[in-house]
Order: C-alpha cells, then sequence, then structure tokens
C-alpha cells in the first residue's frame, strides 16, 4: 500500500501529471500514471486542484473585438501594392514591375537619350572627349525606341544586350496583371481617408478605455464611501447603545439612592 | 472552397492579396487573445496584434512553405509581446481639455457594452490576472499557448525554443503558483 503522505511515482512526476492534466500523453504513460493514480492520494488531489486551477483560467475572457482588429492587407494603408481592378494604367503597370525591371527600364532610358542626344565618347591622347548630335551633322533621330534600335552594333558593342533586354522589358511589361484605373490623387484620398479613419478609431479606444478607468474609480470611491458610512453607522450604533446602557445605570443608582433617602427618612 | 492557410499564404505570395485579407480575418481574434492574455493591456494587444500581421505580410515571401502558418504567426505576436515587455512601453492616455467633465465623459461614451458589465467582467478576470501577472513570462506564454490556443507541448516547446520536458516543467509550475495564488486571494476562483 502507498504512502497517501508521499508519492513515489518513479520517473519525471510532475511532467507527467501536467501531461495527464492535458490529456497530452503517450498511452503508455497513461495506463502507467493511472494505474499510480488508483493508490496515491497526493497526486489525485494535486490532479483535482490543478483541474479547478484550469476552471478559474477558462473565466479569464479577453475583451470583445469587431472584426479589424488585426487591421487589413498594409498594402491598403502602405501602398505597397495597388488594389486588382479593371483597365491598366502604364504607369501603374511600370511601378509594379520588379527593381530590376525598374532599372533595366531606367537604363533604358537613359540609352535611349544618348541615342536621341547622339552622344559620342571617346578616350584618346587629347582625353575624354564628349560630343553630341549638335556638334556633328547627323541627322535629328525619330523617336527614342527607334533611335535605340538603330544605333549602328559596331559603335555601340552593348547595343545587343540592350535591344534583348529591351524586348524582355516590353515583353515582361505587357504579361503584367491588371493594375487599378484608380489615379495617383484619388489612391492618396483613399490613403488619408484610412489614416484618418485609423486615428479617429484610436481616439474613441483610448477614451473608452479613460472611461472605464473613471468608472472604475468612480465605483470604487463609491465603494470606500459606502463602507465607511456603514463603519460610522456602526460606531454610532455602538455609542448609541453605550449611552443607553449608561443612562440606564445612572437611572438606576438614582432611583436606588432615591429609596435609600425615602427610607432613612 | 475554404482554402488552408498554407494555400491562401502561396496565393498571397502569387499576388492575390484578399488572400491575406483572409487569414487576417481568420487569425486576428487568436492572435489578439495571445497579446492580450501575454501583455494584459487592451490597446497595446491591438497594436502588436496589427503589428504581427504588418510585419507577417512583409514577411511573407521567406515563409518556409513546409512549416504551419499558425506556428509562424503565433512566433511574430510572441516576439513582439516580448520586445513590448522589454519596452515596457505605455500607450500615452488622451489628455481631455481642461473644461471637460470626466464623469460626464465616462457617462457620454458609448462602448460596445455598458460600462457597468466592462466592469463586472474585469472583477471577475481580475483576480486571474493578477495571478497570472505574477508568472515569469516563460511560465505565462506556456500556460497562455497551451490553455487558451490549445497547442501542443511540441509545438509551444518549438515556439519557445526549449525542450519538451521543459515546456512540461513551466506549465505544472506555473498552475501550480496559480492554485496558490487564486486560493489565497478573496472570492475564491478555483
Amino acid at each position: 500500500m502507498m504512502n497517501d503522505a508521499l508519492c513515489n511515482y518513479d520517473g519525471r512526476r510532475d511532467e507527467v501529471l501536467v501531461a495527464y492534466l492535458y490529456d497530452d500523453i503517450d498511452p503508455e504513460e497513461r495506463a502507467a500514471f493511472e494505474q499510480h493514480l488508483a493508490g496515491c492520494v497526493p497526486c489525485r488531489a494535486e490532479l483535482d486542484a490543478l483541474a479547478d486551477v484550469r476552471e478559474g483560467l477558462a473565466r479569464w475572457a479577453t475583451p470583445e473585438v469587431a472584426n479589424g482588429v488585426g487591421g487589413r492587407t498594409p498594402r491598403a494603408v502602405l501602398r505597397l501594392v495597388d488594389a486588382p481592378q479593371a483597365s491598366p494604367g502604364g504607369w501603374r503597370r511600370f511601378s509594379e514591375a520588379p527593381v530590376w525591371l525598374q532599372a533595366a527600364a531606367a537604363m533604358l532610358a537613359v540609352a535611349a537619350s544618348l541615342g536621341i542626344a547622339n552622344i559620342n565618347l571617346t578616350y584618346s591622347n587629347q582625353g575624354l572627349v564628349v560630343t553630341t548630335g549638335w556638334m556633328r551633322s547627323a541627322p535629328a533621330p525619330p523617336a527614342a525606341e527607334q533611335t535605340a534600335r538603330e544605333v549602328k552594333p559596331s559603335a555601340t558593342p552593348w547595343h545587343a544586350d540592350m535591344t534583348a533586354l529591351e524586348e524582355k522589358l516590353l515583353q515582361q511589361m505587357k504579361a503584367q496583371p491588371a493594375a487599378s484605373p484608380v489615379s495617383a490623387s484619388d489612391d492618396d484620398e483613399a490613403l488619408w481617408k484610412r489614416v484618418r479613419a485609423l486615428l479617429q478609431e484610436s481616439e474613441r479606444r483610448q477614451q473608452r478605455e479613460l472611461a472605464l478607468r473613471v468608472a472604475e474609480v468612480a465605483r470604487d470611491a463609491q465603494t470606500q464611501r459606502q463602507a465607511d458610512l456603514l463603519r460610522i453607522d456602526r460606531s454610532l450604533g455602538i455609542i448609541q447603545s453605550r449611552t443607553g446602557v449608561e443612562v440606564m445605570r445612572t437611572q438606576q443608582q438614582l432611583n436606588n439612592l432615591a429609596q435609600r433617602v425615602s427610607q432613612q427618612r | 472552397m475554404t482554402w488552408t492557410d498554407e494555400e491562401l499564404v502561396a496565393r498571397s505570395i502569387g499576388g492575390d492579396h484578399d488572400s491575406f485579407n483572409q487569414l487576417i480575418l481568420r487569425w486576428e481574434r487568436p492572435i489578439y487573445a495571445l497579446a492580450y492574455r501575454t501583455i494584459g493591456r487592451e490597446e497595446d494587444a491591438r497594436d502588436v496584434c496589427q503589428e504581427t500581421f504588418l510585419r507577417a505580410f512583409r514577411a511573407l515571401p521567406k515563409f518556409r512553405r513546409e512549416a504551419k502558418f499558425s506556428s509562424w504567426i503565433y512566433r511574430i505576436a510572441l516576439n513582439l509581446c516580448r520586445d513590448w515587455a522589454r519596452r515596457e512601453r505605455r500607450t500615452p492616455v488622451v489628455q481631455p481639455a481642461e473644461d471637460v467633465d470626466l464623469m460626464e465623459m465616462a457617462a457620454a461614451v458609448e462602448p460596445s457594452e455598458p460600462i457597468e458589465n466592462l466592469v463586472a467582467r474585469k472583477d471577475l478576470t481580475r483576480k486571474v490576472e493578477a495571478a497570472m501577472a505574477l508568472l515569469p513570462e516563460e511560465q505565462r506564454t506556456a500556460i497562455v499557448l497551451k490553455e487558451y490556443h490549445g497547442l501542443t507541448f511540441q509545438e509551444i516547446a518549438d515556439l519557445q525554443g526549449c525542450p519538451l520536458s521543459t515546456v512540461k516543467t513551466r506549465l505544472y509550475q506555473g498552475l501550480s503558483v496559480l492554485r496558490r495564488e487564486l486560493a489565497r486571494s478573496p472570492g475564491r476562483v478555483a
């Protein structure tokens, strides 16, 4: 028979007890512990006590919150990505493109600009010489794209790579998903509205919190006041009863005295 | 069709950002509850909740698909709770104007539930909150995750970065302290 005062469970008794409490235990360990529990009063008592604690914990409710406590997809506020809508806008599609794509497009634009200006860089005994189309009799180029294509490959060894990059870029831009038709100003307005709404909601929550604290303080003050009044009432009652007793005693003494006086007469 | 968390994550990464909204709807209350029970302050718990999803959104491309989304989002939330505890940040209370009567304001505010109910509910939970506040952070977190979020011991161990036996020991010790404190407090709840 097991000693009721001590538990002689072999092994990690506390861990096994918790695992059994939460029903998160291996079947073999459960069987062994249940066999132990059948003859161990301290373990049974502790198990019951911890189960009561769990019941108390279950009463710890969190404040009710409405949908939206987690916010919404951050990009709606932070403008990380545009909301998907109908027909695409060229600039919006471009702004959605990956960074490497945007960098390649920027390089292409620079190359196109150089092509337009027909800038020629040479390094010779005279040093670095930069000449533009204005300084030579070269014909004015029609458009940036076409100009980029028409630059002689022999003069610009990187032209083939740039052309390939340009074509890849155009293909990527065509493949970009549809973006929002909302203009930049409309998006700003929506963003400001959202920010204002968030600020107002935050202020409302803080006011509620303050009101709750004030109500708690008022309630505590009221409770304290009532307790004080009760104590005063009791004290007055005690004083009253004591005074009454004293008065009665005094009256009795006076009566006794009066009787003696009349007897002596 | 109900998408799993991992499917919604994949769709979000693929560009369907409404899928991330669905993840938020699905997990915002559990994350808020976790933050509230860990931090103990309503306003800060809301902030932690929102920050959790903000960070999750930014880190979506790094999410390892073999992991569970719930464990991942819990880890983010717990890290933010830990950061909050270290900073002991306090939400600034709105200062009313000098001519504002606080009692009038308290009466005029329209909360989601009556102030009296809020206070009464707080009375009931105050004892448990006070007892939980006495626990070390690791024990309190382990109890919150096990008691209110139904995580397994192994999942808690993974989140807290400790052995399985340590989690069970933390739970046992935490519950033992709560048993003592709740038995001691007036109007015992356990």
